[in-house]
């Protein structure tokens, strides 16, 4: 009889357990605006510890500092011995100092560096998220722990938080909790302190729209093995949103992690990663056989992790994270987080008589639209430098896409491309509304680190697919003389 | 006059060893250091190293070329003899010195 009712106790506990795992085993990411008061102090109360254990050694690969590593610092030399304490520093200073330190009795770590401008871009910010929530939920599963603001919460259960940046912001410039100076997601620097005026940046329309595309280094970008190159979501949403509209250390690829914001911003790009998956499939997706570079806590490494034949840490090849349910999340979406389809963006594309907008033809080009519509984000109206070359109208393969280079020769900080594509009777007036709104056609966006001094990069090629914008045109205007003008300007 | 590992391509990579011991170059194969005074190493990466260092030609669209950029911001190639070298040490296949046996590790 004992020995029943322990077998029934050992079964029901089994259950609990087997059950309990599965709710633990896919979180929810939800959008920071919808979580409950409780879920959001859970999120802080993480992140607080996370800052408390750097600030106890900055070298831990569980804490804030080492984190925000993970997304741009190559290489750190690590103590046998922390003695580093945060102490007063403010905690972004103490996390810049130890990245520099460098001691006789050291090793080198080799926290990671980000990809951008290829398209292992989504990938590798996932595979770092992956990591990064796991961290998450283990700081306190059970909520024991009192962090150093005096909170406890079980951590278990969470979900990296997004930002849909897409729509009006619930704070003044980003959601509310962000500006909320007690809140350990407040980070000084942000453009609110510098362009207050500038309350938002992306239209949805255009991100719906750039997730129509079919091509997946279009969207995606393209194969490192070969040149690389940012891909359309990165040059013309993601890039300036971080150096244009949020600012601050966000920047700069090499300081972005710092601030806090950075990962609900990325939580939200995973879940557009996610979407365009779901409309186009997984087989287009290129160079899913390579490492992704980042030194990471060990106990986190994917069952199926194998680090390669290299010599320095990673997070296994990109094909392990294609499929969120295997990486324990998933996205929550309601109402405004939808994106728009193409039916949607057609009767969007019209002009006010609803009749479609059609470029070189009518007054608005398509793009002017669909960049511009609903948010402050306008073209560049003062000219920076002007390049310009001609072009005989046809139509272009997308197979074999027509792309445009900008060489940068002076990389010193970020910058920006406004293409237009006009006759070549027509001037460019840059400075006329009239102008920009009708040959409007692109607008690319480097994100890079400020230069100073022997810095590892080199020069920049921003390449910019005009294959669209070429097609477009070559249904009303096949074989004529065009002009491709670009005005390049820095931030 | 042939090209070798050793002398002629350790020669010209010499000044940028330490610089680039700081990266990861991520593979196919895996995250690999790049230590531009090791023969295995050259070799496994040689086609990167061609795509980088070629990179300051009008044509090449890669986004980072080597090596860095000098201080003032000007560019900053290597010589055309130098790249030159390198491509015909490529199109030899790579030998490290004189007789030396020709490298057969994966080039990722
Ligand atoms: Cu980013």
């Amino acid at each position: 009889m004992i020995r029943h009712t322990l077998k029934t106790l050992i079964g029901c506990m089994l259950l609990i357990v087997l059950f309990a795992g599965q709710i633990s085993a896919q979180v929810i990411r939800k959008n920071i605006d919808s979580l409950t008061a409780v879920e959001l102090a859970t999120y802080e109360h993480a992140i607080q510890l996370l800052k408390d254990r750097s600030a106890e050694n900055p070298y831990d690969l569980q804490g804030y500092a080492w984190q925000a590593w993970v997304h741009n610092k190559n290489r750190v030399t690590i103590p046998a011995q922390n003695t580093m304490k945060q102490g007063d520093m403010i905690p972004t200073e103490f996390y810049k100092k130890a990245a520099q330190e460098v001691y006789a009795d050291g090793t080198y770590g080799y926290p990671g560096m980000c990809e951008h401008g290829k398209d292992i871009f989504f990938i590798w910010h996932r595979a770092q998220f992956y990591y990064y929530e796991q961290i998450l939920q283990n700081t306190d599963p059970e909520g024991t722990i009192v962090d150093s603001k005096g909170n406890k919460y079980p951590t278990k259960n969470l979900g990296i938080p997004f930002w849909n940046f897409t729509r009006k912001a619930s704070g003044k410039k980003f959601p509310k909790i962000f500006e909320d100076q007690n809140s350990v997601l407040y980070h000084p620097g942000r453009n609110i302190e510098i362009d207050p005026k500038d309350t938002s940046f992306t239209s949805p329309y255009l991100l719906s729209n750039l997730l129509q595309s079919d091509y997946w280094a279009v969207f995606g970008g393209y194969p490192n093995a070969t040149n690389g190159g940012y891909g359309t979501f990165e040059s013309q949403i993601h890039n300036p949103m971080h150096d244009k509209f949020i600012g601050g250390d966000m920047a700069s690829p090499s300081t972005a992690a710092y601030d806090p914001i950075f990962y609900s911003f990325h939580a939200y790009i995973d879940y557009v990663f996610e979407a365009w998956m779901e409309q186009h499939g997984k087989e287009k997706i290129t160079s899913l056989n390579y490492f992704l570079r980042a030194q990471q806590p060990e106990q986190f490494h994917l069952p199926n992790h194998n680090p390669g034949l290299g010599d320095r840490p990673n997070m296994g090849q990109a094909n392990l994270y294609l499929d969120i349910s295997k990486l324990g999340y998933k996205y929550q979406v309601r109402g405004k987080d939808r994106f728009y389809n193409a039916a949607e963006i057609a009767q969007f594309l019209t002009d006010s008589k609803g009749r479609p907008l059609v470029l070189g033809v009518s007054n608005e080009s398509p793009y002017y639209k669909l960049f511009t519509y609903g948010v402050q984000r306008k073209p560049e109206s003062d000219i920076g430098e002007l390049t310009q070359q001609t072009l005989t109208i046809d139509a272009v393969n997308p197979e074999v896409p027509y792309i445009y280079t900008y060489t940068e020769s002076q990389p010193t900080t970020s910058y920006q491309v406004d293409i237009y594509m006009h006759p070549v009777n027509v001037k460019a007036k840059i400075k006329s509304k009239k102008f920009r709104e009708k040959y409007f056609v692109r607008s690319a966006n480097a994100w890079l680190d400020e230069m100073h001094g022997d810095h590892i990069m080199g020069g920049h090629k921003l390449n910019v697919d005009l294959t669209e914008a070429i097609n477009a045109l070559n249904q009303n205007f096949s074989g004529e003389e065009y002009q491709i003008t670009v005005n390049y300007t820095k931030q | 006059m042939s090209v070798y590992f050793d002398p002629d391509i350790k020669a010209i990579f010499a000044p940028y060893v330490q610089l680039m011991l700081q990266v990861s170059i991520a593979t196919d194969q895996g995250v690999f250091s790049l230590d531009l005074s090791n023969y295995e190493s050259v070799c496994r990466l040689s086609q990167r190293i061609k795509i980088a260092i070629e990179g300051y030609k009008p044509e090449s669209k890669t986004a980072h070329p080597m090596p860095p950029r000098k201080s003032n911001g000007d560019d900053n190639p290597l010589p055309d003899e130098q790249i030159d070298m390198y491509n015909q040490w490529l199109k030899d296949g790579m030998p490290e010195s004189e007789g030396a046996e020709a490298f057969s590790g994966p080039i990722v």
